[in-house]
């Protein structure tokens, strides 16, 4: 396949929370809870060196265990 | 037959019972490492042990850089360093694929290495012969059962196969390990955690010529869903330790039919050895409250335990000893008591630093429950691929020496400093101009190291003036710097306008003469 250069430069359509509520979804299909838990681990790993500020990594952990659960 | 190391003594008849400065109680390596100490600072030392000789198999194996450097001023480091191996490059595996590596020792210009792995026996052996030869009296087979303390000294009873005698120590220094009688006998607590898991270790004598690295493997294929680690020892020998899980029946895993499989899987079945030794642990991490009740003195086991993913043990009590010695000493020629006090504050923090990292390290090894197994797992599969994820990858942090942040002895400083060793951190070593080291330069007081500075003589204080090179890059130095070195090695205080008032000042602060700033 061809594409013109301005096809190339368009930017992508960003993703809608809908799109990455999917993913999320999608990413678990079919997983057993054990193997859900290591997807999730991976994931948090990446997305902890995607923020990039170890700070901000710890204070999304404090949010998140602030509620009760 | 086992020969018997016991010598009857003359304070067995003594009447009233003999009195001594200074009373050591064990013979392991913390034990020995403090004898020779006092006994280089000039006091009479007996070390009472209940041991008929040097500790059974290999036990501690790797001594790191900073107890070299002790060891070596106490004149036994430079013969245990060319009878170890010398090593500083770690390898950790995930299956039969490397995930992570590390380099201990990545910069030149060190006197010792990273580490030397060498049987705690010859450890001792060596220190053994450095005590005698300093006029320690080493009393074997003489356990301590009993303990009476009061404000100027311990009564202490003994056991020895000629029967019970008595004898006053004015200052006991307990170093008799994990299962401390002392600790005991005076009615202390030693909690903190339990690790729920067995591990195999075992010295086995072979030909191989894997490098001189430390090998750990998570999950290997040869012991699936569980770890391992290989360490060369002198001689041939290797020490592989296995993880068996909580549920192995440790009474089984101990007989050598058991064993050799075992390590046959690992080794191959084209490779012969010879199982040298075996034991199966469990381990702890805990500390006692306090080191110091009165006139005895917890150092080493009898103080704090960890697990052994970090080589913390051993080389953290002989950094007690190290903390402990000068103090002490100077203590007994009439500086203030206090001063033992930051004995026990600098080596609690110690020892929570390694209790720390110690427990860290087993959690990663040993995850307990589904999500730290799960966390565990995904630092794993991420580590090969991704270089963020390798810094997780924690098979044990190893011994690095405690920099005594919060210590009392400490003097801030004077003048900016953007690096070297801040007060309280112990002084990296460096090449001198003449070929001589740095750390070997020190004075058995307190030195006074100057960077081009020209600074009158203060009297107790050794100088040390540093031609520019090495050690001016370790230390930040600019001309006029000066670091007044405390006897173990530490930073007391640095300034960039050193004056004589200032030297005063901060040696008087470091032997604990001026009321600690800190809570
Ligand atoms: C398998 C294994 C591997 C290890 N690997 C390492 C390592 O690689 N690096 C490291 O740094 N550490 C390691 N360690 C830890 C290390 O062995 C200990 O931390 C170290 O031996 C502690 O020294 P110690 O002198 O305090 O006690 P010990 O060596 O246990 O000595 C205690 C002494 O006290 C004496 N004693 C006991 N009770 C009495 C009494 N009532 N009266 C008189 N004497 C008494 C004993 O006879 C003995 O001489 C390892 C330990 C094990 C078990």
């Amino acid at each position: 396949m061809t594409t013109t250069p301005q096809e190339d430069a368009a930017p992508s359509p960003t993703p809608s929370p809908d799109d990455l509520y999917a993913a999320l979804i999608a990413l678990h299909h079919e997983r057993s809870v054990e193997e859900s838990l290591r997807l999730n681990a991976r994931l948090i790993l990446l997305l902890a060196d995607a923020v990039g500020d170890p700070a901000r990594v710890l204070e999304a952990i404090r949010q998140a265990g602030e509620q009760p659960v | 037959m086992l020969t018997t190391l016991y010598r009857p003594s003359v304070d067995q008849t003594a009447s009233p019972p003999a009195h001594h400065p200074v009373v050591v109680i064990g013979s392991g390596p913390v034990g020995l490492a403090a004898a020779v100490d006092l006994a280089l600072r000039g006091l009479p030392v007996v070390v009472l042990t209940a041991a008929n000789g040097y500790s059974e198999g290999s036990r501690a194996l790797c001594w790191a850089k900073r107890t070299l450097e002790i060891l070596t001023r106490l004149g036994v480091g430079q013969e245990l360093v060319a009878d170890g191996v010398t090593w500083q490059l770690g390898k950790v595996f995930r299956g039969d694929r490397q995930v992570y590596s590390f380099d201990l020792l990545p910069e030149g210009g060190h006197q010792h290495p990273a580490f030397i792995n060498l049987q705690q026996y010859a450890v001792e052996a060596a220190l053994h012969r450095q005590a005698v030869a300093l006029g320690v009296d080493i009393r074997w087979q003489s356990r301590v059962s009993d303990a009476r303390t009061a404000d100027d000294g311990v009564t202490l009873t003994i056991e020895t196969p000629d029967g019970p005698y008595t004898l006053h120590a004015a200052w006991v220094i307990a170093c008799d390990g994990a299962r401390s009688s002392l600790r005991r006998l005076l009615g202390l607590e030693f909690q903190g955690r339990v690790f729920e898991d067995r591990f195999l270790i075992a010295d086995v004598r072979m030909d191989a010529a894997f490098p001189t690295e430390r090998w750990f493997w998570f999950d290997p294929p040869f012991h699936p869903g569980q770890s391992a680690l290989l360490h060369r020892q002198p001689d041939n020998v290797w020490r592989i330790d296995l993880q068996l899980g909580w549920d192995a029946d440790p009474e089984v895993e101990r007989q050598p039919e058991r064993i050799k499989p075992r390590l046959a899987a690992m080794l191959g079945p084209d490779r012969p050895f010879e199982l040298v030794w075996a034991s199966v642990y469990t381990f702890q991490c805990r500390r006692l409250e306090r080191f110091r009740h009165g006139r005895v003195i917890f150092a080493g086991d009898s103080a704090h335990q960890v697990s052994p993913f970090g080589a913390r043990g051993a080389n953290s009590g002989i950094q007690d000893t190290d903390n402990l010695a000068w103090k002490l000493a100077a203590v007994i020629a009439g500086a203030p008591d206090r001063l033992l006090d930051s004995y026990e504050q600098e080596r609690i923090a110690a020892a929570d630093e390694n209790i720390l990292n110690s427990t860290r390290s087993t959690d990663f090894i040993s995850p307990k429950g589904v999500w730290a197994n799960a966390l565990r797992n995904a630092v794993l599969d991420l580590a090969a691929d991704h270089a963020f994820a390798r810094p997780f990858v924690n098979s044990g942090r190893l011994s690095l020496p405690s920099r005594y942040q919060t210590s009392p002895l400490s003097t801030p400083d004077e003048g900016v400093f953007a690096g070297g060793p801040p007060p309280g951190a112990p002084i990296p070593d460096a090449p001198l101009d003449d070929g001589a080291w740095l750390l070997a330069a020190l004075g058995s007081g307190f030195t006074l190291l100057a960077f081009a500075a020209d600074l009158p003589e203060v009297q107790g204080v050794t100088a040390l003036a540093v031609a520019p090179g090495v050690a001016w890059a370790r230390f930040d130095a600019k001309p006029g710097t000066a670091y007044l070195i405390r006897p173990d090695g530490h930073v007391a205080a640095r300034s960039r306008t050193p004056t004589p008032a200032w030297v005063a000042a901060a040696v008087s602060r470091a032997m604990g003469q001026t009321e600690s700033h800190h809570p």
